[in-house]
């Protein structure tokens, strides 16, 4: 029996065409997939690029029912190998847009390794300013607002 | 195609995505992250640090001490050489005691005998009722200075139970019943009135030891109405001196030996004490301590046996870090940074303002690792107690 193939297309128009039980790690695309059996599902606010990444990340963490397929499913330990060089590889920008379309489609997994891999970026910097470079962030405080800060949160004395 | 999308900076991320992230960051990290920008700093209001991490210090200064009395410091083991001073939560810490913490709360007390439960991080307080005329008698309100209580608290929804001893019975009060209320068998402590109690939430029940017995008493606050009395553990009949833990057992050994031992222990001997504590798994310990003139603590740990109904000693906490005056273990390779088979000590009784009484024991090399000598030294504090925000419920 042949797998079951779905198509997303991307902001640019862009289709994909991609294994169901790849995709249906998305819970949006899940629920979509059965309201709309049989129709492209577009994903306007994705671009090519993060949706490639995307399927990319879903295709890797699928899990095979039948065992039978091609697509073989990792162990946990490559699995979690495997995330670490993933996230590794993308930069600052592009990291927004994979947390947000991790959100977006409801991939709790990839949410989770995107959240992660901002906040060790986060305790990697020496202090705000340093997360400010890094991030590309605008310190937007009035000096009354920096002092306000200071009271109310605790802080080292 | 011309899709000119305006590319959305970091600080435009949305709070749930934020706090998502912010869940992941350390203590000194969340703070540093909140002082960004203004967007990431609305996202953190009303956030507390959720990762799992090592204990905390809370240190509550003593009168005239401090420039504020209203403050209190943190001690975050994971910043070594850092104390955190809190903003002023409007408690006179200085003429106030704390009875308890659970998680992030306090269970405080002040000069008029008020209970309230406070979060000294986010500031969120819950005032208890107030003690009326039958259920506590105006004549023993003198001797709450001395009492102890029991603080369980749900993080999410706020429920609550705290469980309070007078001289010689317990009052409870929880979330909706706005009123304090007494146990159904009045007389549980002695004639030194000391009852040291741990709450099993899981279990729903409460765990009272007697000094003067040496036993434990359970009670279960399964139903609506008044905890009922269960029995489990009811033997384990001990008199309630710690140094008794460290005295070779009278009936194996000939009288001379343990007369000798004895002699000598005692001549060592500056103060004693004894708590219980839940493992995780449910099991309670009893945890005998006892300070050396040579300023040598000795620690020794018992469970009760399940088929003698006797206490009996164990060796090893094994996976499990013992938090002492919280009475409760937890597992340390779920915590990275606490360490296994080791004791979490803060003092007992009186012994809550020397800077000495505050250390980890490790009971395989019995070593005691204390504390950065920054932590004590800013201010001189009246009282302080391990806390536990990481703590799950």
């Amino acid at each position: 029996m042949s797998k079951k193939m779905i198509v997303l297309k991307s902001s640019e128009g862009v289709s994909f065409v991609v294994e169901e039980a790849v995709a249906r790690q998305s819970k949006i695309i899940s629920f979509l997939v059965e309201e709309f059996p049989d129709r492209e599902l577009p994903l306007t606010n994705m671009t090519s690029e993060i949706l490639r990444k995307t399927i990319e990340y879903c295709k890797k963490h699928v899990v095979e029912d039948d065992g039978g397929g091609d697509s073989s499913s990792s162990s946990s330990g490559d699995l979690k190998e495997w995330d670490v060089k993933f996230v590794a590889e993308i930069d600052q920008p592009r990291l927004m847009d994979l947390l947000m379309a991790a959100n977006y489609l409801d991939i709790p997994s990839l949410l989770d390794v995107t959240c992660q891999k901002v906040a060790d970026t986060i305790a990697a910097c020496n202090d705000e300013k340093e997360i400010r470079a890094t991030f590309n962030i605008e310190n937007d405080f009035t000096e009354e607002e920096v002092e306000a800060i200071r009271m109310e949160n605790q802080y080292p004395i | 195609m011309g899709v000119s999308k305006m590319k959305l900076s970091w600080s435009e991320l949305c709070p749930d995505l934020l706090r998502c992230v912010y869940e992941r960051l350390s203590f000194t990290d969340l703070i540093r992250a909140k002082s960004v920008c203004s967007s990431w700093h609305s996202a953190s209001r009303g956030f507390l640090p959720k990762r799992n991490q090592n204990p905390w210090l809370v240190l509550f200064p003593s009168n005239g001490s401090h420039d504020s009395n209203g403050t209190c410091l943190f001690f975050v083991p994971e910043d070594k050489d850092k104390v955190y001073k809190t903003r002023d939560l409007g408690v006179d810490f200085a003429r106030s005691r704390c009875l308890a913490t659970y998680g992030s709360w306090l269970l405080m007390m002040d000069n008029l005998w008020n209970l309230n439960v406070l979060n000294p991080l986010t500031g969120e307080r819950i005032d208890l009722p107030a003690l009326t005329e039958p259920v506590v008698p105006e004549r023993f309100r003198p001797m709450l200075k001395s009492s102890l209580a029991c603080l369980w608290i749900d993080k999410k929804t706020k429920d609550y139970l705290v469980v309070w001893t007078m001289e010689h019975f317990l009052v409870f009060t929880k979330r909706g019943i706005n009123t304090w209320r007494g146990f159904s068998s009045k007389y549980v402590g002695g004639t030194t009135g000391y009852v040291q109690m741990v709450y099993d939430h899981k279990a729903q029940k409460l765990y009272a030891y007697r000094l003067c017995y040496g036993d434990i008493k359970i009670w279960c606050f399964c139903g609506d109405d008044e905890p009922q009395e269960v029995f489990e553990a009811e033997s384990a009949c001990l008199t309630g001196f710690s140094y008794r833990d460290f005295l070779p057992d009278r009936w194996r050994t000939n009288g001379f030996d343990f007369e000798k031992e004895a002699g000598l222990f005692t001549a060592e001997y500056v103060n004693g004490w004894i708590n219980i504590a839940l493992t995780v798994s449910g099991q309670v310990l009893k945890v005998s301590t006892v300070v050396q003139r040579s300023k040598r603590w000795l620690f020794r740990i018992h469970k009760i046996s399940h088929v003698t109904k006797k206490w009996k000693e164990i060796e090893s906490l094994g996976e499990e870090a013992l938090i002492l005056d919280m009475g409760i273990t937890v597992v340390a390779k779920d915590i990275p940074g606490i360490k296994r088979n080791s004791i979490y000590f803060s003092g007992v009784g009186d012994g809550r303002a020397d800077p000495d009484n505050f250390f980890v024991f490790d009971l395989a090399t019995q070593n005691i690792q204390r504390l950065p000598q920054c932590v004590f030294s800013p201010i001189h504090f009246s009282d302080a107690r391990w806390f536990f925000p990481g703590l799950r419920n």
